[in-house]
């Protein structure tokens, strides 16, 4: 279906746009801004991200494995008396086990990301011009009401696209 | 909104001229965009030969061996140890102002983090090459990783420090990396947009990971950035908490001690904002942009430095009580010996640099003055490396047995070595500054608006008719 | 060995040495004569060619290496004789490496002798050996001896040599000149035998005998007056209840010092009444006068004094006839009061003592001698302490060295045969008169400062090479097997006399011939077999000790020879020459034994070179201090030295130590140090080695000194403990209360705190005691170790840098007054702790606790990040800084096989002999037996000539380990910080007489 880019160049036209078109039950496709924007989130109606629930079970598996690799590697692969310690100190494992809760975490929280928002090395990326530099855009369903909506709300140029980026 | 929308007369603006946001891009890319200037010529040569000479002393040292140090049978680690302690804890900075001022929402960050995390990432491979060249052999050093082998398979000893240490540096350069590449990626796809097309567009179009600016991934985006400054401020404590603990685990007098972990952390921060002190009296004096790097932020670091510099102090004295308080005879020998000793001339410097020297932020002349400021974070990571240097030598060349007391004195090889990681650090700083975005342009275009008077009502005429795209 | 050269050798390399293997030993032996980097050692540059140094010339020695010898030698044990490979055999010898001729037992690894060790049968040294000669076997594989013979200079045959000496001792018969045999003390009774056959060839020959420090002369000198028979009495300590040490270092370098300290050591026991009551009177700080309960410093001008003083407190009613002329005769300086109040009550205790008491004295003045040997007499122990025995004495008209000198002066000389001996060095008139000698040889075993000046220099080989023999006491004879072929072409002494005397070559047939006509009871072979398998036959026989004459002619001729004993005035300087107890000969002859030089002297703890020692007080009044280089001058010359302030000395006292600043002596020995025989004498004037005034300049200039340990108090820290033997009577906690921790109000005691469980040992668990009431300090044991363990030497420049890799190190604090201060040892190996610190900090497991509760070291895991030498307590834990030259392929044939040799850049340390305890387990194991205590004795333990040292397993009540574990003394240090060490202390204890309290 084809769509609607208004491009704004004040954040606080753009929000007031997406809530105008948001209340006037037009589909929103997407904005593209040269910062995160607050309040944007919620103008479009958008969910808080899950990636929250991916680094809190990571660092789970991280710490489990590496405790769990220190007490086997220490007390059962080869149990060594080393300066008359126990072969399993496991206090002496919670350094290595806190390093490697927070890899974990972070490591997975950082792909997790890239994958969902599927970016990775090289993606082609054609972005409505000026969106990384001043300018703010926001897609919308093509309709009359958006177009008069958007023409009233700043927008400094009003474009027709087949299809979403 | 509110914040933004109302002006509270409280707060001065972070970026003080009034700049457009292309104007914003203009300042920061411009610096990639325009030649390399003279003064960056002659710092990034000066850097490339200390770095240089540090190759070629480390390359003379690995193969001749350990002898070439001035160590001896009591004093097996001095130098080499000192700079790896005194490097992590230079490293600390960037990852706290990015993660610890970003969850306190200190919005001053903004215009300093970038510069200050890649200083982490440097002053981490500084660190990270002294444990491996202290090794006699540092070929084998890979021992230090538990990989399955055909020795038993005989693992490693998760009890060491070393092997802690191992893990934390390599974990806290990984997080900080990533960290520091997520806040990348939108100014990346800035500078993709920006560039004309040929081979540098196309490196950073790859970088740039094809970024849109789409406010659904901006909104995962914030979520990302906020786990991991959240994952990365508990890191940054643990990592010189393990680094102290390199000693506070030991027999050693003076090593042996339970108040390291928090006293190492308060000094990295010290030193570490000391050298993002210096690094940005640098930059935006030879960059010119002290209107996005204002006074104020300077300021504010002065105020963190003379908070950890107390705390440093404090705990010097603590250590002192405590091996009064605690009876032992060798603790007690120890500290009396650090201040009276043949090493009490470093003792001294560190006591005058890190405790006295800060105090002289509490008049707000200094404070504001861009040359004191200067000199003082100088001194500062003067007193710092001594600090590490007394805390090392002191305490192992006179400890149980008096037969075997012993001194300790620097060859030209420790020296040039120590050189070498400083042309190493400045290298990599100067090269980073002429590739990469030296200021989050994202963020600081986020607090543009910050303490200003919001944009007149919108115009009311309606947009240019609609051009038809086939 | 001559016959074996002609034979080819089994192994070759190239058919042209299969065919003239001569050849090609002589072409190398030039080869690496002249390619050697000579006097690079020296400069503070060259550490590298220092390592390189020790052993050149290898293909040479490896040629010689392989030739078997032809005579029937022995192993010590029953194991068959064919070399076993991986096994090793034992041998028993006599020690060469001074007089006293201990017994040995030699480990060789295929054909290549690796260790020595003492020979428990031997009846004297008991299984005791000193530094000196556990390193004697480094000196078999010296680069620097002499490779052949030289006749003028040049390389020569043996046919050559012989020629050259029929015509000089023709010549000097014909031109009515007179010959002489200068000869050592201490030459096997096989030797004295060819010399006399040479003599009796030769009617005009008398034999001159030498001894460097003089002391042998003397005390001969002195008993000749007063018996008419030369002779140097037989200490016997073991009997001893009061010994009074007058300049005699018996512990360290006097007569048979090894001896003295196993005998010594017995009578230290405070089980035993009456304990040992050690009494020293001396000029330096010595060894002995360390160990001593009571020292009593003096300076030379007062020795004579002083030794009067003590005679005339004794009871010498019955010899009065001879002690009223003598003592009337002595010129003796005035003594304060104070020192006189002292030395009476050491009187007093010497006459209660009776003949259980003994007076040393070790002075190279015959008067002295004289007035020692009279309160022997006195004492009337020429039976029991200090042994007269007639069939002792050397042969009668021997001359002493200032006859010949005379002599020399005189021109009267014709041929002077030397050997062995190196007098041009400490005889400087010797030095001048030798080149005018019409024929002149030297028989040392290199090309020495006397071998340079002779004619003809026809080497004998290293005492591991060649058939000798000892008489250590009348009744017991001792069997010197040659353990390997000779490494150059070199010729036995005894072989050498035979052939000037015109008798055939073969020593060993000599040898053999006089043992089964003198010494076996039956000559059959089992007998003969026997004693090369103990190395050791005969019993003591009873003394024959001869009686005093009865006219005081002799002894007052004899003081009329005395030196000037006037008073030196406040401010003087008197020169001490003295022995150290690595050149424990005074020559150096030792000096280019790297081991040795390595070994830090036992007091000053100063390695490699020797230094001008004043004391403290007299340091402080000439504003010098440590390293100050000072230029010394005496009469006889001058010496440039640093200086070191040594406390205990007398103030009017420079002592230097002698031996070094060898010029001659090889490679290693050169550069180091400064020879003090130039102060001696000088031309014309008689060598004197105590007393010469001598002044002291500062050049102004520095020189670092490789001192092992710099800091010399302890710090109030309880690391050797020490309590009187009245004390421990009383309490046998004495002296180790502090800091025994208490037990907890719970009851527990504390040593059993811990956070952890700890581990459990069953089967052995092994341990060490180390009786500090016996250690004298002689550091005998640091020298074993270092050949057992293949320890590196690292050369003076990387002692400097405090470097040194020995694993076993002796700890010497002092207390007290500097004027006369307490001497503390302790010697310091890994103590194994239970709770090793140094285990905990290791990232790559490199160092682990065994289930015998040994703390490992595993080389080839080590990546060297040095994290367990900094936290190891006791800082015994050694780093190999570079990689360390074991002395190229000749040195490196004293290697151990068992042990690992350590690669650059790993941590190194005391493994408690870890191959020692296997070897022992798989013995045991063949046998179908467990361990026995006993079974395992550590290199250190095996050496220690004092017995102060036992291993053991700490898992057997009965073990001898935990009997000494079980005394009152025993501790272990650094209790309080729960590192619970495996080596336990045991408290030394003083035995303070009268003279201490009265």
């Amino acid at each position: 279906m084809p769509f609607l880019q208004a491009s704004f160049d004040d954040e606080a036209l753009l929000l007031r746009a997406t809530h105008a078109v948001r209340r006037a039950g037009v589909e929103i496709a997407d904005a593209y801004t040269p910062y995160a924007v607050h309040g944007l989130e919620e103008a479009m109606g958008l969910r808080r991200s899950r990636l929250t629930w991916v680094c809190f079970a990571a660092g789970l598996t991280g710490a489990a494995c590496a405790m769990l690799f220190q007490v086997w590697s220490s007390a059962a692969s080869w149990p060594l008396n080393v300066g008359g310690k126990p072969f399993a100190s496991v206090p002496a494992f919670i350094p290595v086990t806190f390093e490697l809760t927070v890899l974990s975490a972070a490591l997975a929280s950082a792909f997790f990301f890239f994958f969902r928002s599927r970016l990775y090395p090289g993606r082609p990326a054609a972005p409505p011009p000026q969106v990384t530099d001043d300018r703010f855009v926001l897609v919308v369903a093509d309709s009359e009401a958006a177009r008069r909506l958007l023409s009233t709300a700043g927008a400094v140029s009003l474009t027709r696209a087949e299809g979403a980026l | 909104m509110a914040d933004h929308a109302s002006v509270s007369s409280l707060r001065e603006p972070l970026v003080t001229k009034p700049r457009t946001l292309a104007g914003i891009t203009d300042d920061i890319l411009g610096q990639m965009q325009r030649r390399p200037t003279a003064r960056w010529w002659i710092a990034f040569s000066l850097a490339a030969a200390l770095l240089l000479l540090g190759v070629g002393t480390v390359t003379y040292e690995i193969l001749t061996g350990i002898g070439t140090w001035g160590l001896n049978r009591t004093v097996g680690w001095a130098f080499d140890i000192t700079n790896f302690v005194f490097w992590v804890g230079i490293g600390h900075a960037g990852t706290l102002i990015s993660a610890i001022l970003f969850l306190f929402r200190q919005k001053w960050r903004t215009s300093i983090n970038r510069s200050a995390e890649a200083m982490t990432l440097f002053a981490v491979m500084c660190a990270g090459v002294f444990p491996l060249i202290h090794m006699g052999r540092p070929w084998v050093g890979f021992f230090v990783f538990p990989y399955p082998n055909d020795r038993g398979p005989l693992w490693v000893n998760f009890r060491s420090p070393l092997l802690w240490d191992v893990f934390a540096i390599s974990t806290y350069f990984t997080v900080s990396a990533v960290f520091w590449f997520v806040g990348l990626v939108p100014d990346l796809a800035t500078v993709r947009d920006r560039l004309p097309p040929g081979l540098k567009r196309r490196i950073f179009a790859v970088l740039a990971m094809g970024w849109t600016g789409s406010a659904r991934i901006w909104n995962r985006y914030e979520t990302l950035y906020m786990l991991l400054a959240g994952l990365a401020t508990p890191l940054v404590l643990s990592v010189h908490t393990i680094v102290s603990m390199d000693f506070a685990t030991s027999v050693i007098p003076g090593w042996h001690t339970t108040i390291f972990p928090p006293y190492f952390v308060a000094g990295a921060v010290f030193s570490g904002f000391a050298m993002v002190l210096t690094l940005m009296i640098v930059a935006r004096a030879v960059m010119g942009l002290d209107h996005l790097i204002t006074q104020r932020h300077l300021e504010n670091m002065a105020k963190i430095i003379i908070v950890t510099g107390g705390i440093v102090g404090l705990a010097y004295g603590t250590e002192f009580f405590i091996a009064w308080f605690s009876g032992s005879a060798y603790e007690r020998f120890t500290f009396i010996n650090r201040a009276t000793g043949p090493f009490a001339w470093a003792y001294w410097i560190m006591v005058s640099c890190n405790v006295i020297s800060p105090q002289l932020l509490w008049f707000k002349k200094l404070r504001t003055s861009t040359v004191a400021l200067f000199v003082l974070s100088l001194v500062i990571n003067v007193g710092m490396w001594f600090e590490r240097f007394v805390i090392i030598v002191t305490s192992l060349h006179r400890d149980f047995l008096p037969s075997s007391w012993g001194t300790y004195a620097p060859t030209k090889i420790e020296v040039f070595t120590l050189l070498g990681s400083f042309g190493l650090f400045f290298t990599l700083f100067l090269l980073f500054v002429r590739a990469l975005p030296v200021i989050s342009i994202g963020e600081v275009k986020s607090v543009l608006g910050y303490a200003r008077p919001k944009l007149a009502a919108p115009p009311a005429e309606p947009a240019s008719s609609v051009l038809e795209v086939a | 060995m001559k016959t074996t050269t002609t034979s080819p050798p089994r192994w070759w390399r190239t058919l042209e040495e299969r065919t003239d293997p001569q050849g090609v030993a002589a072409r190398h032996a030039d080869e690496f004569a002249d390619e050697l980097p000579l006097g690079e050692l020296g400069t503070a540059t060259s550490r590298r060619s220092f390592f390189k140094v020790m052993g050149l010339s290898a293909t040479a020695a490896m040629a010689a290496c392989q030739r078997a010898p032809r005579q029937k030698i022995l192993p010590f044990t029953t194991k068959p004789d064919e070399v076993t490979p991986g096994l090793a055999l034992w041998y028993a010898t006599a020690c060469g490496g001074c007089a006293a001729g201990c017994g040995l037992l030699v480990k060789t690894r295929d054909g290549r002798p690796i260790k020595i060790e003492g020979n428990p049968l031997h009846p004297v040294s008991g299984g005791a050996v000193c530094a000196v000669g556990q390193a004697s076997v480094l000196g078999l594989y010296d680069a620097d001896r002499a490779r052949g013979p030289r006749v003028d200079g040049r390389p020569a045959s043996w046919a050559q040599v012989d020629g050259a000496v029929a015509a000089g001792l023709s010549a000097a018969a014909r031109d009515g000149r007179t010959i002489r045999v200068l000869a050592p003390w201490g030459l096997g009774p096989t030797e004295e035998k060819a010399l006399d056959g040479f003599l009796a060839a030769q009617p005009t020959a008398r034999v001159v005998r030498f001894d460097p420090m003089g002391q042998r002369d003397a005390i001969a000198d002195a008993h000749e007056a007063l018996t008419g028979a030369r002779l140097v009495p037989e200490v016997r300590l073991d009997a001893a209840e009061v010994v009074v040490g007058v300049e005699a270092d018996f512990l360290g370098t006097f007569l048979g010092p090894a001896a003295l300290t196993r005998q010594w050591s017995v009578g230290r026991d405070p089980a035993r009444t009456p304990m040992l009551r050690h009494i020293q009177i001396e000029s330096t700080l010595s060894l002995t006068g360390a160990s001593a309960d009571t020292r009593i410093p003096l300076a030379p001008a007062l020795q004579v004094a002083a030794l009067a003083r003590l005679l005339r407190g004794l009871d010498t009613a019955s010899i009065d006839d001879l002690v009223a002329p003598v003592l009337g005769a002595v010129a003796a300086a005035p003594l304060p009061n104070e020192l006189g109040a002292r030395l009476d009550g050491v009187a007093r205790e010497l006459r209660a003592a009776g003949s259980a008491g003994v007076v040393l004295c070790g002075s190279d003045d015959p008067t002295a001698q004289l007035l020692a040997a009279l309160a022997n007499a006195a004492l009337d122990n020429a039976t029991t302490t200090a042994v007269l025995d007639r069939r002792m004495a050397a042969r009668a008209g021997e001359m002493n060295p200032d006859a010949l000198a005379a002599e020399l002066a005189a021109g009267q000389v014709g041929a002077l045969l030397i050997l062995g001996a190196n007098p041009a060095l400490v005889d400087r008139r010797l030095a001048a008169a030798l080149p005018a000698v019409p024929f002149s040889l030297s028989t040392s075993e290199r090309l020495d400062e006397t071998a340079a000046l002779a004619r003809v220099h026809a080497p004998q080989g290293h005492f591991l090479e060649t058939w000798t023999d000892h008489r250590p006491r009348a009744g017991v004879e001792v069997m010197g097997q040659p353990c390997v072929a000779p490494l150059f072409d070199t010729r036995a002494q005894t072989a050498s006399l035979l052939v000037w005397s015109g008798a055939p070559a073969d020593d060993h047939a000599f040898l053999q011939a006089r043992w089964r006509r003198e010494v076996l009871p039956d000559a059959g072979d089992a007998s003969w077999d026997a004693a090369v398998r103990n190395g050791v036959t005969g019993k003591t026989a009873a003394v024959d000790s001869p009686s005093l004459l009865r006219s005081p002619a002799a002894a007052l001729a004899l003081v009329a020879r005395g030196r000037d004993v006037t008073p030196i005035g406040p401010g003087e300087l008197q020169l001490v020459l003295h022995a150290s107890v690595s050149l424990h000969d005074g020559t150096g002859a030792t000096a280019n034994n790297g081991w040795l030089r390595e070994l830090p002297d036992p007091i000053s703890k100063v390695s490699w070179s020797n230094v001008a020692a004043l004391s403290p007080r007299q340091a402080a009044a000439l504003g010098l201090n440590d390293g100050d280089v000072v230029e010394v001058r005496t009469a006889g010359g001058a010496v440039e030295l640093p200086v070191l302030a040594q406390p205990g000395l007398p103030d009017q006292v420079v002592a230097i130590a002698v031996g070094h600043g060898r010029t001659r002596a090889g490679r290693i020995a050169a550069g180091h140090g400064a020879d003090g025989w130039a102060l001696a004498g000088g031309a014309g004037a008689p060598v004197r080695r105590a007393g010469l005034r001598a002044t002291l300049r500062a050049t102004g200039r520095r020189r670092e000194l490789a001192l092992t340990q710099t800091h010399a108090s302890q710090e109030g820290r309880a690391l050797v403990r020490q309590a009187d033997l009245g004390e421990l009577r009383r309490d046998p906690h004495a002296g180790n209360e502090v800091p025994r921790p208490a037990t907890l109000p719970g009851g527990a005691p504390r040593r059993t705190l811990g956070l952890w469980p700890g581990h459990a040992y069953e089967g052995h668990r092994w341990g060490l005691a180390v009786d500090l009431n016996k250690c004298t300090g002689c550091a005998a044991c640091v020298v074993s170790c270092s050949a057992e363990n293949n320890i590196p030497i690292v050369g003076e420049l990387e002692v400097q840098r405090r470097r040194e890799m020995h694993w076993l190190r002796i700890d010497r604090y002092y207390g007290g007054e500097p004027d006369a201060p307490e001497v503390l040892h302790q010697p310091m190996m890994c103590q194994h702790c239970e709770n090793a610190p140094c285990e905990t900090v290791c990232p790559v497991l490199a160092t682990v606790h065994s289930t015998e509760g040994l703390n490992q070291q595993v080389y080839n895991r080590c990546v060297g990040t040095r994290y367990c030498a900094n936290n190891c307590p006791t800082k015994v834990r050694r780093f190999n800084w570079f990689d360390y030259d074991h002395g190229g392929d000749l040195g490196r044939m004293v290697l151990n096989p068992d042990v690992v040799v350590r690669s650059r850049g790993v941590m190194e340390k005391c493994s408690m002999c870890v191959q020692r305890i296997e070897e022992a387990r798989a013995l045991s194991r063949r046998e179908g037996r467990d361990l026995a205590d006993g079974d395992i004795a550590t290199a250190c333990q095996q050496s220690c000539p004092a017995q102060a040292i036992t291993f053991g397993d700490a898992n057997d009540p009965k073990s001898a380990l935990q009997a000494r574990r079980a005394e009152g003394r025993a501790y272990t240090i650094l209790e309080e910080i729960n590192v619970k060490p495996q080596v336990t202390y045991m408290t030394r204890i003083k035995n303070r007489g009268e003279t201490e309290h009265g």
